[in-house]
């Protein structure tokens, strides 16, 4: 009897096929994906891998880039959770990919971003069966992050960690007030070339926000649609005039919290008499790659943040 | 009087094959056989010669492993080769069609053409990827053809250049403005596209390619000799009988047809065709006969070198071909240019 048990066991193993989940990724393809993916390969690091490393999925590899010192880096995985390429292998080179070398890592599912790797399709799928992902398609951040938990089997952890960010959302809605039915304007601002953007959609920061209920700018509602920014002359500088102004900067190129006062100063010189935000201590300026990736750790940082602002 | 080797077939046929050039071409084939092999052999993964000489050999089957590394590698190595020697051989017909030793499919705005053409039509016409490449061809045909009558109403053969590179502006510009209208993404993915790389040729391209190139290679060698009389300046060749406004026509179609496919396919190879025919010259001489088949196999063999250089010596950095190519053919700009002003 247990020899019968057993040989009926090892059937079941065989016959279990390794490709037991057809996903319809972005580009619309059905792939046949493994149910539980080992050796997930990311071609993109501040979407995907980002996501696949806050949920734990078992990620290999991942693009890199340079950094000035010449060692490659993963933009955002790096800032939010401290990946190095000790940890995991690199892929390729950010817009540089070497197909043979993601080859040899013998990847069991390759995520990729369409927008730079559509091309390149029909080679991934020799390789590993390849999903390409599009963050640019039009659905809100947490709704694609669902999206492709989903294709890596990581549904539950999503939810979980969902769960911890609506239960956070709520308790700062409530430490923050009144304050929440305030207006906010996103930017960006460059003092090298005189250039001001003004941000739809901008990853967790814009997300953040709106789930707590600020309300965005009439200016915010005629970027195009289709586009999440919109470049506009200095002169509608009193345009971006909110109860608060976020913006970004980037570390690596020598940025700080306090760039964006400079770059506004040039940009628009006195602008200190006719923004509010300013006059209310109220400009704030984030890490780029903490919260414009989409992760719950970023999300988090930016409501504790904005919290040490109610103080 | 140079010295030939006559193949005779009957009492019509009689074929004169100057021995230099002959010889130089056979040298220079040979070198791209030898390149060929070392480029199938050379990439991340690593390949012993014995698996690669059982995967060409016929009848002998070779490893999965095999089969999978050199699916990644051959259809690049082809492209390479045969996009090479369209190319050369464009920039070679536009350099005699104009009688401007700086012309280059790239400098005359024909490669910006056929680029807008398939930007234009996969992004906003939505073009199936199949038919780009016809798109493409119609789109450096206009522009060739708007350049050449351009110019030719400037009287001018210097104007060319100046023509060709505003032309080449104001598609660039225009293709910039389709790039950035459709997003981060799009701009990234059309930026990669514009520096030439050979990474994301598959095995349908190379078909793709191959099925132009045969026809298109072919019809150039028959052309070539007729090519000749423009050599003279076109108020000769008349005068020989020859008819250089139909011939420049048709070699300016023909040089349209050539690169529209590899633009299609890799983006725009800046400068290959300008030193391809360079060498070719230095090497034979003038006579299109003999410089364009010289000029083909110097551009496969740039092409290849380009390629397989880019993506084994820098790694894990990979160097679009584009960019080695446009490196090397500055110089060779550069040194042309020099070169042709202190003759005048």
């Amino acid at each position: 009897m247990r020899i019968l048990i057993l040989a009926w066991a090892i059937l079941l193993v065989l016959v279990v096929p390794t490709f037991a989940r057809s996903v319809t990724d972005h580009e619309g393809r059905t792939v046949e994906v493994p149910d539980h993916p080992q050796r997930i390969l990311s071609l993109h690091d501040w979407t995907l891998t980002v996501m696949a490393r806050e949920l734990g999925a078992p990620l290999i590899a991942s693009i890199g880039r340079p950094s000035p010192d010449g060692k490659p880096f993963m933009r955002g995985a790096r800032e939010l959770f401290g990946l190095t390429f000790d940890q995991v292998e690199l892929a390729s080179l950010h817009g540089k990919p070497d197909l043979e070398r993601i080859r040899a890592l013998k990847p069991d599912l390759i995520v990729a971003n369409l927008g730079d790797f559509a091309a390149l399709t029909d080679q991934l799928s020799s390789i590993a069966p390849t999903l390409m992902f599009n963050p640019e398609s039009g659905k809100p951040p947490f709704a694609l992050y669902r999206e492709f938990a989903g294709w890596i089997g990581k549904e539950q952890r999503f939810d979980t960690l969902k769960a911890a960010y609506d239960q956070r959302l709520a308790e700062t809605r409530a430490r923050l007030g009144t304050s929440t039915e305030k207006t906010y304007a996103a930017i960006l601002a460059d003092g090298r070339d005189g250039s001001l953007t003004i941000l739809k959609d901008y990853g967790v920061l814009t997300t953040v926000l709106d789930d707590l209920g600020f309300h965005r700018i009439p200016l915010s509602g005629t970027v195009p649609s289709g586009q999440s920014r919109m470049r506009i002359g200095a002169e509608l500088v009193g345009e971006i005039d909110a109860d608060m102004i976020v913006t970004t900067y980037l570390p690596e190129n020598g940025g700080s919290p306090q760039s964006i006062f400079n770059d506004l100063d040039r940009i628009a010189p006195g602008y200190q008499d006719f923004l509010r935000a300013y006059a209310e201590k109220h400009i704030l300026s984030f890490s780029r790659y903490e919260v414009y990736p989409t992760s719950f750790r970023g999300a988090l940082a930016l409501m504790d943040a904005l919290s040490g602002m109610a103080r | 009087m140079r010295r030939a080797l006559l193949i005779r077939s009957g009492r019509h046929v009689h074929i004169p094959i100057a021995l230099r050039p002959a010889a130089i071409l056979l040298v220079l084939l040979s070198l791209l056989i030898i390149l060929a092999f070392a480029a199938l052999d050379l990439g991340s993964t690593p390949l012993p010669a014995g698996e690669l000489l059982r995967w060409l050999a016929p009848f002998i089957d070779a490893t999965r492993e095999t089969d999978a590394v050199l699916l990644l590698r051959w259809p690049r190595v082809a492209v390479a080769i045969l996009g090479g020697a369209m190319i050369a051989a464009s920039g070679h017909l536009l350099q005699i069609v104009s009688r401007n030793g700086l012309a280059d499919p790239g400098l005359l705005g024909i490669s910006q053409g056929t680029m807008a053409a398939v930007v234009l039509g996969a992004a906003v016409l939505g073009i199936p990827p199949q038919w780009l490449a016809p798109a493409g061809l119609v789109g450096g045909l206009a522009t060739a053809i708007l350049v050449l009558s351009l110019a030719y109403r400037l009287a001018s053969t210097t104007g060319l250049i100046l023509v060709g590179l505003a032309v080449s502006i104001v598609l660039g510009a225009l293709i910039e403005i389709v790039m950035v209208q459709g997003g981060m993404a799009q701009f990234a993915r059309w930026l990669a596209w514009s520096h030439g790389s050979l990474t994301a040729v598959s095995a349908e391209n190379a078909r793709m390619v191959a099925i132009w190139a045969l026809p298109l290679i072919v019809l150039t060698l028959l052309v070539a000799r007729s090519a000749t009389p423009l050599l003279l300046g076109r108020e000769q060749a008349a005068a020989i009988g020859a008819a250089p406004q139909k011939l420049a026509l048709l070699l300016t179609l023909l040089s349209a047809a050539l690169v529209a496919p590899i633009v299609a396919v890799v983006g725009p190879i800046s400068f290959l065709g300008l030193i391809a025919a360079h060498v070719a010259r230095k090497l034979v001489g003038e006579r299109p006969q003999e410089a364009l088949p010289v000029s083909m196999a110097c551009g496969a063999l740039l092409l290849l070198v380009a390629d397989t250089a880019g993506r084994t010596l820098f790694l894990p950095l990979v160097v679009p071909a584009g960019i080695l190519v446009s490196v090397a053919g500055v110089a060779t700009f550069l040194i042309a240019a020099r070169f042709t002003s202190s003759r005048r």
